[in-house]
């Protein structure tokens, strides 16, 4: 009687365990996204236009040295070449007739944080981090596609061993750097990204 | 040596066991609701159901998608050229929760507003805002908005109508009933509006009425009798050193609280005068404790009806007695003043003859600079226009007309509405003589008492229109109801004092399918007459900004341009909405008459820059003094038989009514925020109840949640009461503002509806002095107050004194100095300091400028998402307010002093939550922050356990589902409907009130602790910022939420490593930290409140406590343990207690 209970208890205690190492995996694996390229609603190739026609990024995405997040261009801005350039392209009539109706693209996301990371482009672009940092060599895709894992680890591991130093006022900074007697570059502390 | 004794809470006072017993829960209730729900009567689930839940809930997570859900990023089509994702954008704008016109700057992300500051240009507030200010984007993005215009047909139909039905019947109806048309609107001010207004009134022929939820009737009468004007006058608080009230509550319901608020703060903060320390005094003559009262240096009781007795006494002792100012030996005088010796009224009223003499001569020292104020709903007895004249003859012969008090100059607009003229208005509409009626911004349904019977007068009137924000008590009556807009979508401007012109600007697009009250007007008077509101347009449209004109037109042919030689184009008529009615106005009334030197345009510019225009530099000063007309005291027949000695009989008390000070009037009523922060007296939050004092209970044998039965002429309630310290043997008072019937899902049957007990005698009201019985006819009820969660167990956590003691010793009040030998930091070069290479926030908080006025905690709650719990959970100790005002009593438990103060994390340089922390979710930073990790936190709460401070918040649910809504928030409460407010289908989590979350700040979700984070969102912009511009930050450069909206700036936040900074500077003598002792090292320093009275026999200490500076060289444990006997019972550091 008690032994069979206690086989119960075992066969239970296994079923749970077993079903939380399954979940766990599952949860990790979806939280790493990298590869994912989804079709977007308006084939836009980065090759074309900042590989093969050496468009800055910032010429479209403006604003990302101000902004926390990276402007995704509004339509008036492709509309500024493409009034002209190609405009009897379908494609291109599709996003002019968008434009004219005042309907935005719904671009499908590919990197995202959670809403508890206060990510800011700002910094980085200020720090001279190049997009292809984390974005990887967007100017080779022709559909853009996660790169890297967006991860915490990454951060930290840029953020320990690169040396970007925006501003050289900044003695609060330059204090954290030889605190410690490490060197902290830019901030790991838990407030920079999490509030 | 007798230690002062400081209670929270009347449990607290008398030792009772429960107390004892909360010393060693966390929580001051276990998570019974789920595991033995049977006592609710709720799920009945048990410990094997709960496994069989999880295993199944964890199987379908694991089969669940193996990726994250597919999101969409949407750029603009075309991008406003001001806005930058991400990046905020500050609009100046006006208040509109209120008429008392205050400033505002919305701050707005992406289009949408995020949070409301107050305007620091604006004279009215001065940058600060109070709770119901910083509430108003609940009410913005309240789903229960009427949405759309509805056909109502008297509560019979509910049927959606378009604008232009609704333009065309209401143009119609009023054509046809010209001069038998009325417009009761509740007050509006400013230049456009009012101009609006008459031009709207003036073409239908309609008449136009003005109503308040609570109106200044009697205060306007009492200036019209005395100096010939029914002015609201604007107080000076800024110039009173002293203030006596009568009755009156300026802090709490003051018609500009946040002004006089301003005022009173410049005048309490401690400062030196003639090289001693000097703060203003506050004399509080109520029948219960009002916010004011609270604050108050000395209070007296006084029951309503005695209130006049007492001013006259003052007046009497003043002019007869010692035959002071030009009124001594002035006719009649002496013979009206003959019955109010300070003897005779001692004897009547209870108040000391001593006292009475002692106040009306503190008055004469500071005559020309201090404010008598009367009135207020306790004061509206059948006395009232006597109370009123007494306060007006006060001032009048303390020279505090145009000194302090401005009638004649710039006069406050902010309450306008009067209940002679509506009354007047209901005989009208009882007599058929209203054919149609038009309302907005006023709810006689829910106000007006029913013996009025508005409702019955209604039914003669044809057609009825209400336009307003809910479909609410009076809208159900009407015809049609209509949808206005919320000042954050629409146009709009204000004058709140006389000259002092504000301006409304939307900072969203409407959410619904509204129409501005002032649109509305436009169109329908356009639909009845095509020709009206109609203005020039030429081809192509007129140039915003000069500049423009300037610039040749693009595309257009220059010849033509340049030559100037082609005829001006023939003007058309176009349609004008409010927006291009309100700059026309502004150019014509205000622009051209103020003789300025830029074009309108650059004044324009200016004006929505600023949200301000205040020409008259002037209004800096009171207007002239006015003459009092002795007659207005002398005439009076209540001075000829006082009722002084009306009788109170066994078993009855005598009722008067109040206004809450969070709910205000109750016009607002659909707010979360507003009903979680608790009343700054009791502390209850969500209910309203009647205030009895302890003795009176006892002496009657009632207790706490005892259900009552109040019965005014016909009129009839049921409230519970709440035994509260301070409030008169005799009285009982009940707050108006709650029991809305139809205002939201938040706000309908929270609390009783206390307007319908005011009596209305002829064209006055009143609303005390009613002797009722006490007839108990239940018990039982839960008034729920966060106060009683924790208890101080003889911890001295106020630290006060008197001002006598604090110019004889600086130290007064806070003799407990300590040496803090120890450190928990042990670093590898040996020293045991945590190094802050760069700054140190700290915040300094002022006792005695703090009136517990609950801004800050709301402004946390908006700023910082902090969700509302609702009354289930603040029960059972789960509020999730990151500040809070703790208010401690001290002295006799029938008028006890009382101190407010902020609690809010502490921020340790020692901090008992850090070393806790099994994951490392709070740590601490180089700034002197204890950081709060929420995606590490894994709910342990040890940390809270640890924390003395008791300033962490746990979120047993997923309170971010509801935010910032409801006031239910029992995830199980959707499947037990009785266990909350009888709500069965409540819409969860609706939109849009998802916008109103501060897009800066985590939104955190169950079984993750939070805290104050001292706004890092706002420290870590300004390191922005500072990198930016390659300056550090300078100070004041960072302002914590509770900072910036603290009327009388008792929070002052900076750079503690900065000899130099504000927060440093603030800190003297009077700086403690409470619970010292343990040498947590807050960041907080408090300062101790010094009350402006003589010292009481328990506050004369004999001598400093000892200290411990001897053991501060022992760097060694035993210091710290040789701490511990000292304060015994205070170490209590111990584990939670595991009692499930």
């Amino acid at each position: 009687m008690i032994f069979s209970r206690l086989k119960e208890r075992w066969r239970l205690v296994t079923l749970v365990a077993l079903l939380i190492v399954l979940g766990i995996w599952k949860v990790a694996m979806a939280a790493s996204n990298v590869g994912y390229s989804p079709a977007q609603p308006i084939p836009f190739s980065h090759k074309l236009h900042a590989g093969v026609n050496h468009i800055p990024c910032q010429y479209c995405h403006a604003g990302v040295d101000r902004d926390t997040e990276s402007p995704i261009p509004p339509l008036n801005v492709c509309m500024g070449c493409h009034s002209v350039v190609d405009a009897n392209k379908p494609v291109i009539q599709k996003i002019a007739a968008a434009y004219k109706a005042g309907k935005p693209i719904q671009w499908v996301r590919v990197y995202d944080l959670p809403q508890f990371v206060k990510f800011a482009h700002r910094w980085h672009i200020a720090a001279g981090v190049a997009c292809q940092t984390c974005h990887g060599p967007v100017q080779d895709m022709n559909q853009i596609r996660q790169y890297r894992e967006f991860v915490m680890g990454e951060c930290i591991a840029c953020h320990r061993s690169q040396t970007y130093l925006p501003a050289p006022a900044d003695k609060v900074h330059r204090n954290l750097a030889t605190y410690h007697g490490h060197e902290v570059n830019a901030k790991t502390e838990c407030s920079t990204c999490h509030n | 040596m007798s230690e002062k004794r400081f209670w929270t809470t009347l449990e607290d006072l008398h030792n009772d066991p429960k107390v004892e017993q909360l010393r060693g829960e966390e929580f001051a209730g276990k998570p019974e609701e789920f595991f033995n729900a049977q006592s609710n009567g709720g799920l009945q689930v048990g410990r094997r159901e709960f496994m069989k839940w999880s295993a199944g809930a964890m199987a379908l997570v694991s089969a669940a998608c193996s990726r994250k859900r597919v999101d969409h990023l949407v750029p603009y089509a075309q991008q406003p050229e001001e806005i930058l994702p991400g990046v905020e954008v500050f609009y100046a704008s006006t208040c509109s929760e209120c008429a008392a016109g205050c400033g505002l700057l919305v701050r707005t992300r992406e289009g949408r507003p995020v949070k409301v500051e107050g305007n620091p240009l604006h004279p009215v507030n001065q940058g600060t805002l109070c709770a119901r200010g910083q509430a108003s984007l609940m009410n913005l993005y309240d789903p229960d908005r009427l949405r759309t215009p509805m056909r109502i047909g008297r509560g019979q139909q509910s049927a959606q109508l378009d604008w232009g039905t609704v333009d065309k019947e209401l143009a119609n109806v009023l054509r046809t009933a010209g001069k038998r048309s009325v417009l009761l609107t509740g007050t509006i001010h400013g230049p456009a509006r009012t101009q609006l207004l008459s031009d709207f009134t003036a073409q239908f022929g309609t008449r136009q009425v003005t109503y308040d939820y609570l109106n200044a009737d009697a205060l306007a009468g009492g200036q019209q009798q005395a100096y010939g004007a029914a002015v609201v006058p604007r107080y000076y608080f800024d110039r009173a050193e002293m203030l006596v009230t009568f009755g009156a509550d300026p802090l709490g319901s003051g018609i500009s609280r946040q002004e006089y608020a301003v005022g009173f703060g410049v005048q309490r903060k401690v400062r030196t005068e003639n090289g001693k320390a000097a703060t203003s005094r506050t004399v509080c003559f109520e029948p219960a404790m009002s916010m004011t009262g609270v604050n108050a240096d000395t209070r007296f009781l006084v029951r309503p009806t005695d209130l006049v007795d007492v001013a006259l006494a003052i007046a009497h002792h003043l002019v007869v007695a010692q035959k002071q100012s030009s009124f001594a030996g002035a006719a009649g005088v002496g013979a009206a003043l003959g019955n109010f010796s300070t003897q005779q009224v001692a004897q009547r009223t209870g108040v000391p003859q001593t006292q009475l003499e002692k106040v009306a001569n503190q008055l004469w020292d500071n005559r020309g600079k201090s404010i008598v104020l009367a009135g207020g709903l306790p004061g509206a007895t059948q006395d009232e226009a006597a109370l009123h004249a007494a306060a007006n003859f006060l001032n009048a012969v303390l020279g505090n007309e145009g000194a302090t008090i401005d009638g004649s100059r710039s006069v406050s607009q902010q309450a306008q509405g009067s209940l002679a003229d509506m009354l007047a208005l209901v005989q009208q509409m009882q007599g058929g003589q209203v054919d149609v009626l038009l309302i907005y911004g006023t709810n006689p349904a829910y106000t007006l008492p029913p013996a009025v019977n508005f409702q019955g007068a209604l039914k003669n009137v044809k057609y009825v229109a209400v336009i307003g924000d809910h479909l609410d008590e009076t809208a159900r009556l009407a015809d049609v109801a209509i949808p206005a807009l919320h000042g954050m979508e629409s146009w709009g401007d204000a004058e709140p004092q006389k000259g002092l012109y504000s301006i409304v600007q939307p900072t969203i697009l409407p959410l619904f399918n509204g129409r501005s009250f002032e649109d509305t007007l436009i169109s329908v008077a356009r639909t009845a007459d095509p020709t009206k509101f109609q203005m020039p347009q030429v081809t192509p449209p007129p140039p915003v900004f000069a500049s423009e004109a300037a610039a040749p037109a693009a595309g257009g042919p220059p010849a033509a341009a340049g030559a100037g030689a082609a005829p001006a184009p023939k003007p058309t008529l176009v349609d004008m909405d409010f927006h291009d009615y309100l700059i026309q106005v502004w150019k014509t009334n205000i622009y051209a008459k103020n003789n300025l030197a830029g074009t309108f345009e650059d004044f324009w510019t200016s004006v929505l820059r600023d949200g301000v225009f205040d020409p008259d530099a002037t209004r800096l000063q009171p207007g002239p003094a006015r003459k009092f007309n002795a007659a207005a005291l002398t005439s009076l027949p209540a001075l000829k038989a006082p009722r002084g000695n009306t009788q109170v009989p066994a078993n009855h008390l005598m009722l008067a009514l109040t206004v809450s000070p969070m709910m205000g009037d109750g016009s607002r009523n659909n707010n979360g925020f507003l009903f979680e922060a608790s009343d700054p007296v009791s502390k209850v939050v969500w209910d309203n109840f009647l205030s009895i004092s302890p003795a009176t209970a006892a002496k009657y044998k009632l207790e706490q949640g005892d259900i009552l039965e109040v019965a005014v002429n016909g009129a009839t309630l049921q409230a519970p009461v709440w035994l509260q310290p301070g409030v008169h043997a005799e009285v009982m008072t009940l707050q108006v503002g709650y029991g809305r019937q139809h205002v939201g899902s938040v706000g309908d049957g929270v609390g009783v509806n206390a307007y319908p007990l005011a009596q209305v005698n002829g064209n006055t009201a009143q609303y005390a002095g009613f002797v009722v019985p006490i007839k108990k006819v239940g018990s039982g009820f839960r008034l729920v107050s966060p106060q009683g969660n924790s208890y101080l167990h003889g911890r001295h956590i106020i630290h006060d004194t008197t001002l006598e003691q604090f110019q004889a010793n600086p130290r007064a009040g806070n003799e407990e100095g300590h040496e803090q030998p120890l450190s928990i930091w042990d670093n590898a070069d040996g020293s045991h300091e945590h190094p802050y290479p760069g700054y140190r926030w700290g915040m300094t908080i002022d006792l005695n400028a703090c009136i517990g006025c609950n801004a800050c905690v709301v402004a946390c709650h908006a700023e910082n998402n902090v969700p509302v719990v609702g009354k289930n959970q603040i029960e059972r100790g789960r509020e999730m307010d990151w500040i809070r005002i703790d208010r401690y009593y001290s002295g006799p438990v029938d008028n006890p002093d009382v101190s407010n103060q902020p609690m809010l994390c502490q921020q340790c340089g020692h901090a008992g939550c850090e070393s806790v922390c099994p994951v490392l979710a709070t740590v601490h930073n180089d700034e002197g922050l204890n950081l709060q990790v929420y995606n590490r936190c894994v709910g342990t709460r040890f940390c809270s356990n640890n924390c003395i401070y008791k300033v962490r918040r746990f979120n047993f649910y997923q309170y971010s589902d509801y935010y910032p809504y409801s006031k239910y928030t029992d995830s199980f409460t959707r499947f037990t409907p009785h266990m909350a407010y009888g709500d069965t289908d409540h819409n969860w989590r609706e939109s849009p009130l998802e916008l109103a979350l501060n897009p800066d700040v985590t939104v955190r979700s169950r079984g993750v602790m939070e805290k104050c984070s001292f706004c890092v969102q706002r420290i870590t912009a300004a390191h922005y910022k500072s990198q930016e511009l390659g300056v550090p930050i300078p100070d004041g450069g960072v302002k914590t939420a509770c900072q910036q909206t603290c009327p009388t700036r008792a929070i002052v936040f900076g750079n503690m490593n900065d000899p130099n900074s504000a927060v440093r500077r603030a800190r003297d003598t009077r700086s403690y930290r409470v619970l010292e002792d343990y040498n947590f090292q807050p960041s907080i320093d408090y300062l101790t409140r010094v009350r402006n009275r003589a010292p009481r026999p328990d506050e004369l200490r004999e001598k400093p406590r000892p200290e411990h500076a001897e053991q501060g060289e022992n760097k060694g444990i035993h210091a710290q343990a040789s701490l511990a006997p000292a304060q015994s019972g205070l170490v209590q550091l111990r584990p939670m207690e595991n009692k499930a």
